[in-house]
């Protein structure tokens, strides 16, 4: 606004009432910068969701088991007592190398051939480490008589394709044929793991190498939306100010920090809500006690939440087995009875 | 310093919203475009390593299956013939959005997945052939390497499908008009090798 008006209107208008004036004129260019952040975040909010990746990472795949351990019988062709002794040698293994070796056998393919749902199932679950994708899957179909070993990248110049049918036709097959599925697992199990016995070790002074999978998923959506958050805790509570909701805004930005914590800590965007949404009603109604409705000064959040995404890498789960993020390409070998 | 000062906070109001601006950009997808492409790049060399590797492992199988079967001599001419074709071809990242010389690729390689099988189906008649180790290893290897390029295809299926889908989409056309003009929708395959059935022996004890 012209200047000379500007003070004008303060020498006259503002003679006996005290800063009224003042603040009205400096109210406007807050109301301006107000506006231009509204501006910015509708946009922004606008290209955000539109750049958002919806679809999905990989076309439609079969309905995969859930990882609940190192052996996976959801075929039931195995007794509790091999199921645990397997695990055990399973564990062991890992302890020792970091090598993820894994027994999954399953009532029904869904259509797909076995090679095909074997790698989209090591791929989805992320056997082996994601430094040396040393993961074996040992897949079997006992409908659909279909038995393969799928080996990971790292793997497979210790665990040829040679050697996966060497293994599949002279130590399960045999034995299958028979209808003895767990001497069959068992011995393939073990010609698997001395197989891939010196690839691999344990760097002195590191853990096992699982750590809880399925953690990427909630921490790169929240590194996607950071930016949208940052902007909704700074905007927000200014934006809320001016329209005179003072009181909410106190509680704002707090909330949002609050839920952000709550979300990574947690890993999920329910708990996350719900400690936004305690703290805000906490500041709420303390604060209409003391701060009262006014639209005072009100100093700006000094805590920058940087930008930019926090990646992927999930967060343990203690004791629990987990895929340590290794991926497949198909190596390997299939047989059938 | 008093952080209530009309102008230092109005410079500090202009900071913030330069800021906000700035990850916005970086949040809203202005990289996409680039990354998927380089991503497509990768998925395709994949697949080209893979299709490098069966045609490689062609001389060995040839001459081992001569050793027995030198009488198929047609199946093994045609196998060889179609593996020079496959060697000989140029493959360049141009020939990703030339849909005449992908289609051209799609169909060498195609002769030489047929070939191969017709080669399969020839030894059944070879027991001896059938159960030498040599010949035993091979026929895994390039069992492997069939699935690993279904494997590879299928990533780079997923791959164009995501980069397409970006340069057709708001906003990535927004950002390709003023950003990327040289950038153009790439070919899928058309011609479905995993259709094809892998070779496999039947080798029952």
């Amino acid at each position: 606004m012209p200047l000379v008006a500007l003070t004008m209107h303060l020498r006259h208008a503002c003679a006996g009432a005290p800063c009224a004036c003042r603040t009205a004129a400096a109210v406007r260019p807050r109301r301006t910068f107000a506006r231009a952040v509204t501006t910015i975040v509708s946009l922004g909010a606008l290209l955000g969701t539109l750049s958002l990746d919806t679809h999905a990472q990989d076309s439609d795949g079969p309905a995969f088991p859930a990882l609940t351990g190192r052996v996976v019988d959801t075929a039931n062709l195995l007794d509790g007592a091999d199921e645990s002794a397997l695990d055990a040698t399973l564990a062991a293994h890992e302890a020792a190398t970091s090598n993820q070796v894994v027994v999954v056998t399953v009532p029904d393919l869904q259509g797909y051939d076995i090679g095909d749902y074997a790698n989209r199932l090591g791929r989805e679950w992320a056997i082996g480490t994601a430094e040396n994708d040393n993961g074996v899957l040992l897949v079997v179909a006992p409908t659909e008589r279909a038995v393969r070993i799928e080996v990971g990248y790292g793997l497979e110049g210790a665990l040829t394709d040679a050697i996966s049918r060497i293994i599949i036709q002279r130590e399960i097959l045999p034995a299958f044929r028979e209808g003895n599925y767990d001497v069959g697992i068992d011995k393939g199990a073990n010609a698997i793991l001395s197989a891939i016995e010196g690839e691999y070790s344990i760097p002195p002074g590191a853990g096992t190498g699982s750590t809880a999978g399925k953690g990427k998923g909630v921490s790169t959506t929240i590194g996607n939306l950071l930016p949208l958050i940052f902007i909704a805790m700074v905007a927000v509570p200014q934006v809320l100010q001016r329209t005179g909701f003072g009181r909410a805004a106190n509680g704002a930005f707090p909330a949002g920090f609050a839920g952000l914590m709550g979300t990574l800590l947690s890993n999920s965007l329910l708990i996350g809500l719900v400690a936004a949404v305690v703290v805000f009603l906490f500041v709420f109604f303390n604060s209409g006690k003391g701060g009262g409705g006014s639209s005072g000064r009100r100093r700006r959040p000094g805590i920058i939440v940087g930008g930019g995404s926090l990646g992927g890498g999930g967060f343990g789960g203690g004791g629990s087995f987990g895929g340590g993020g290794g991926s497949f390409g198909g190596g390997g070998a299939s047989g059938s009875w | 310093m008093i952080i209530g000062d009309t102008r230092l906070r109005r410079a500090g109001g202009r900071t913030l919203a330069l800021f906000l601006g700035c990850s916005l950009l970086a949040g809203c997808g202005i990289n996409n475009i680039p990354t998927y492409d380089e991503a497509v790049n990768g998925r395709w060399s994949e697949v080209q390593n893979q299709y490098k590797r069966r045609a490689d492992l062609v001389p060995n199988l040839v001459n081992t299956v001569e050793g027995f079967a030198d009488q198929e001599s047609d199946v093994l001419r045609e196998v060889t013939e179609a593996r020079t074709r496959v060697s000989q071809m140029n493959v360049s990242p141009e020939m990703l959005t030339d849909p005449a010389a992908f289609e051209q690729f799609q169909q060498n390689q195609g002769m030489l997945t047929s070939a191969l099988q017709r080669l399969m189906v020839v030894v059944e008649a070879y027991p001896d052939l059938k159960s030498n180790e040599n010949f035993l290893a091979l026929q895994s290897q390039l069992e492997g390497t069939e699935n690993r390029i279904s494997v590879a295809r299928r990533d780079y299926i997923g791959a164009v499908q995501r980069y397409n889908t970006e340069l057709r989409t708001i906003p990535g056309r927004w950002w390709r008009r003023f950003m990327y003009p040289e950038m153009q929708k790439k070919e899928n395959f058309s011609i479905n090798e995993a259709d094809t059935v892998n070779p496999t022996v039947d080798f029952s004890n």
